[in-house]
């Protein structure tokens, strides 16, 4: 058997599942899995919310052998954390050869959706929750055309390559922004608390939060405490820019 | 107002399943899921209840019909989990308890932490509680086939 494809393999799953928002517990069990098919005495498998580590021993091999691999970016891509499920489940009943599951591994990374589709889906969580929090007319109007004003926003910072951090920041303060002018040239009585929570929505770290309590009630706690830390973030650069844009327009209003 | 609630969140949660990448053949489904846990929420808020027990009998709803999609439908629970409980979980608490910090308003702050924390651990305890239904139920269908 060729171990460095299988360790290659291994890693490969791994990190698209920690790339792609899945629990680490999740992405440990895909790589033992993987790696478990192969029939050797000993399979390590370690994965943090910012690296992975596996080690496989036998007699058969002159010495372990172990990879580390550091992972940089995360997001939530539901449909990824599927198919590498999908794979390796099949490639551990013996359906797919090793070669097949490794080439079908790197076709994983296909995007779904459009930018259209993107753009509309934040437009409708917005509105979604304007409805939600029990606003009127005014809210619900006012929360789609902040909702616009996001989804441009957040688009172009995707185009900019800009971090995270910035991406929240620039994108709150022009939700605030927005929703500042909307209240005092068009709407006065509207409630621009419930269109700002409703607009901020999209960037709040949901995920994180679920991810930190699954994680934590797996056992561990490594991992959910960094995701708690993560959503604790993302929450700051949010109320940061939130603070920021309301701060700026009632100098300038 | 307990209808347009519900059908807020089904088409938030429907946005959200797309931001996240949920397989397209599943976007309905995981508005339902969302759309019942919206429903649950606001019924339970409806009938007086406290929002941290609203949070926990919502997430409750959200987790066993999660369950129940993934195995009608063979697909894995966090599918329909992760974006059904999104409006559930507290990311516009944890954006509370920070703009309070920075605004200098300790109670308030202290106020939205406490409650930003419960409904986490009841959400914790609801996704515990339906994962052990279901578990129990794997076990009874093995022990029928053995």
């Amino acid at each position: 058997m060729d171990y460095r494809l299988l360790m290659d393999t291994a890693i490969l799953a791994g990190e698209i599942m920690l790339k792609s928002g899945a629990e680490t517990y999740r992405a440990e069990d895909t790589m033992a899995h993987i790696l478990k098919v192969s029939g050797l005495e000993k399979v390590e498998t370690y994965v943090t919310m910012t690296g992975i580590m596996a080690m496989i021993d036998d007699a058969s091999l002159e010495r372990p052998y172990s990879v580390i691999n550091r992972v940089d970016t995360r997001g939530t891509y539901l449909d990824r954390v599927m198919k590498v499920n999908d794979i390796s489940r099949r490639y551990c009943a013996g359906e797919l050869s090793l070669e097949e599951a490794n080439t079908l591994l790197k076709k994983v990374e296909e995007k779904q959706y459009s930018i259209k589709d993107y753009n509309i889906a934040i437009i409708l969580i917005t509105v979604g929750f304007a409805m939600f929090f029990g606003g009127g007319m005014k809210e619900v109007l006012g929360a789609g055309i902040v909702g616009i004003v996001e989804a441009f926003l957040i688009t172009l910072c995707k185009r900019l390559r800009f971090n995270t951090i910035i991406h929240n920041i620039v994108t709150s303060a022009g939700i605030a922004g927005a929703s500042y002018l909307i209240f005092k040239l068009a709407f006065l009585k509207m409630d621009m608390d419930i269109v700002i929570i409703s607009a901020i929505m999209p960037l709040v770290p949901g995920v994180a939060i679920t991810n930190a309590i699954r994680d934590t009630l797996q056992g561990d706690y490594l991992s959910g405490s960094a995701r708690m830390l993560e959503a604790f973030v993302k929450a700051s650069t949010i109320a940061l820019g939130i603070g920021l844009g309301l701060a700026v327009c009632a100098k300038i209003f | 107002m307990l209808g347009i609630g519900t059908i807020g969140v089904f088409i938030s949660v429907f946005g959200f399943a797309v931001i996240i990448e949920t397989p397209r053949k599943y976007l309905f489904q995981v508005g339902i899921v969302g759309a019942i846990g919206g429903f649950v929420y606001l019924i339970s808020e409806y009938f007086g209840c406290e929002n941290v027990l609203a949070s926990f009998l919502s997430a409750f709803a959200i987790a066993i019909v999660s369950h129940a999609f993934a195995r009608i439908l063979k697909a894995p629970v966090i599918i329909f989990l992760i974006a059904g409980i999104l409006p559930t979980v507290p990311g516009a608490g944890m954006y509370r308890i920070v703009h309070y910090i920075i605004e200098g308003n300790n109670s308030r702050a202290g106020f939205y932490f406490l409650e930003t924390l419960k409904i986490a651990g009841v959400i914790a305890l609801a996704i515990f509680l339906a994962d052990m239904v279901f578990g129990l139920f794997k076990l009874i269908d093995k022990s029928k086939k053995a």
